[in-house]
């Protein structure tokens, strides 16, 4: 290499293009760092996975349809891409609906509360939890008293399957169509995950979906899907805190700007505590990174929205709803919302007294996205409730 | 899929699923290519598909430039979690393969420097974005000059006079690579430098 034979006889410009495209082919083909041009037997499955969640809602009606749905996908919320964010507000505006599903008539009861204004057709929109500022030391004192009920809690005979069924509520943004113009969607759902001694886990759900543009429930709940490839766990989750910040901010953390080190960790705890199946050890671990960020505040006593009476514990999660600066060319933002000023963002979870167990997660934004034109004052992003957690005997089969 | 590929408009479910078995895996490499981690490489299969379905009235209706449509949305959802993820090591980084303890000059360290594909990686580390990219939509995708103008959003001159002065640059890359690198190993004698523990050749 460095031979000048390497680069033909002729000059530069001389080559003729299949000489050139040969020449910068034998090249750099060996730095191909994905050279493999057919699937391997995991890859094929996961493409399959993907394939099926891509269908279960982008066919069901044309593309440019606003009762079309959008499938599920990365765990990405209709947030856009911010200077300065945790890699939950770095989703970019497309958006994505979430995972899981729920029996439509529990959900609207339980989940869905506020107003329906019958003039613009809007959904119920959720209000937030009344949460208070009660400072930070109480917090502290606070997620200390969980994390020790947590790691008292008896351990229970081995060999048993963690379940968890939670409750997700979020707001989608999907921007689309030659005018960028959004449609939005509430998606609400019920999920049942089961994880099994070496990680096998299984995961049951049902979504239904509510588009923003007609007000009206687009069916009822899809069918219940099962999926057992790539399902989100705790399994494996570090039990120390220590342990916690490495695999929340990896390597980067070190030389990651403070603040936004902080809303990684308390990003990446949150959702952690909402997927419902941490053990609790792991579960203790992720309240001593919370109570080390000097931003967690004691947020009160609230009732949680299935009803339970909890207190809560948030933390400001970075801005959100903002455009980046400038707006990228082939990025997807509302038409009219480029130059949207966005507003501060917050994270709550609420825990039971009792046990310290982990109830509820909650995103407020200080404003709503630009793209639903309601008034600004605190909206909801998205909400996971855990409505049960602990050990069973084994996948599939339901606590007592 | 039939010789009149995919037609332009909706598809069915019947037309997206074969497109996409017979694409996914493409776009799976391009993704793994551009993007560390490979749930981001999945992440961008899902929504270059998904975008594709959005715009599937825009479609082309030919097999060939199909893919070629693929890659350049794929190309955009790429930058897109670039721009998102944060102090992530790029791919070329992964590709320039940087070597630690530049001052070491161990045999070991000397020799592993003047490999012939870690001079080729520095060197392609070195050239700007669009020179990269227009190098690994060539030499990685295996796209023609035309094939690259469209993923690009060029014409296909612009294409070619980026992939030749690419091509001069990577070359003046290489061949500075080699110098400096030459001027810092050779001893007066003109022989690589050895470990002093080792007895010197005469």
């Amino acid at each position: 290499m460095g031979n000048r034979s390497v680069w033909g006889e002729l000059g530069d410009e001389g080559l003729a293009e299949d000489e050139l495209l040969a020449e910068v082919r034998a090249l750099l083909g060996g730095l191909n760092p994905a050279p493999e041009l057919s699937l391997s037997e995991t890859e094929s499955a996961r493409a399959d996975h993907v394939l099926s969640r891509l269908l279960i809602d982008t066919t069901s009606a044309p593309p440019d349809d606003p009762r079309r749905r959008e499938g599920p996908g990365p765990s990405h919320r209709g947030r856009w891409p911010l200077a300065s964010s945790s890699k939950k507000r770095a989703a970019i505006a497309l958006g994505v609906a979430v995972c899981a599903a729920a029996l439509v008539a529990t959900v609207a009861v339980v989940a869905l509360q506020g107003d329906r204004n019958p003039a613009s057709a809007q959904p119920a929109l959720p209000r937030p939890l009344t949460f208070a500022n009660g400072g930070h030391a109480a917090a502290v004192s606070l997620l200390e008293r969980a994390a020790a009920l947590q790691v008292s809690q008896p351990s229970g005979p081995g060999g048993r399957s963690r379940y968890a069924k939670t409750q997700n509520y979020a707001v989608n943004v999907n921007v689309g169509g030659t005018h960028n113009t959004t449609t939005t969607f509430v998606v609400t759902t019920v999920q049942q995950v089961w994880v099994a001694p070496g990680c096998k886990a299984l995961e049951k759900s049902y979504s239904q979906a509510t588009s923003a543009t007609t007000g009206a429930d687009i069916g009822g709940p899809g069918p219940e899907s099962t999926d057992e490839h790539w399902v989100d766990t705790n399994c494996g989750f570090p039990t120390s805190a220590s342990a916690v910040v490495a695999r929340l901010v990896g390597a980067d953390g070190s030389d990651m700007d403070r603040q936004d080190r902080d809303y990684a960790l308390a990003d990446g705890a949150m959702a952690q505590l909402g997927l419902g199946t941490a053990t609790p050890r792991q579960v203790a671990a992720l309240y001593r990174v919370l109570e080390s960020l000097p931003g967690v505040f004691y947020a009160g006593t609230v009732t949680d929205d299935a009803g339970r009476l909890g207190q809560a514990v948030g933390v400001p999660s970075g801005l959100v709803n903002t455009p980046p600066t400038p707006v990228p060319k082939n990025l997807f933002v509302p038409a009219g919302c480029a130059h949207a000023k966005g507003g501060a963002g917050w994270d709550y979870f609420v825990l039971s007294p009792k046990t310290g167990q982990p109830l509820e997660v909650e995103e407020v934004d200080s404003t709503p996205p630009c793209a639903l034109r309601l008034p600004p004052g605190p909206f909801v992003g998205q909400y996971n409730v855990v409505l049960a957690s602990g050990a069973v005997s084994a996948s599939g089969v339901l606590p007592k | 899929m039939d010789g009149d590929g995919v037609a332009g408009g909706q598809w069915d479910e019947a037309v997206f699923a074969e497109l996409f078995n017979e694409h996914a895996g493409a776009i799976l490499r391009f993704a793994q290519r551009r993007l560390p981690g490979n749930d981001a490489a999945w992440d961008v299969v899902a929504e270059t598909f998904r975008t594709a379905w959005l715009r599937s009235a825009t479609a082309p209706t030919s097999p060939a430039p199909v893919l070629a449509w693929l890659y350049a949305i794929a190309g955009n959802v790429v930058r897109n979690t670039q721009r998102s993820q944060r102090r992530r090591h790029d791919l070329t980084n992964r590709v320039g393969a940087s070597l630690d303890g530049r001052s070491d000059d161990s045999y070991e360290a000397v020799d592993a420097r003047l490999s012939a594909e870690n001079r080729l990686a520095q060197a392609f580390d070195r050239l700007g974005h669009d020179d990269q990219e227009v190098l690994r939509l060539v030499a990685w995708e295996g796209l023609d000059l035309a094939g690259a103008a469209g993923v690009l959003g060029v014409s296909y001159t612009a294409a070619k006079v980026r992939l030749h002065r690419a091509r001069r640059r990577l070359r003046q890359a290489l061949l500075g690579n080699s110098a400096a690198l030459a001027e810092e190993v050779n001893d007066d004698t003109g022989r690589p430098r050895q470990r002093s523990s080792a007895p010197e050749t005469t």
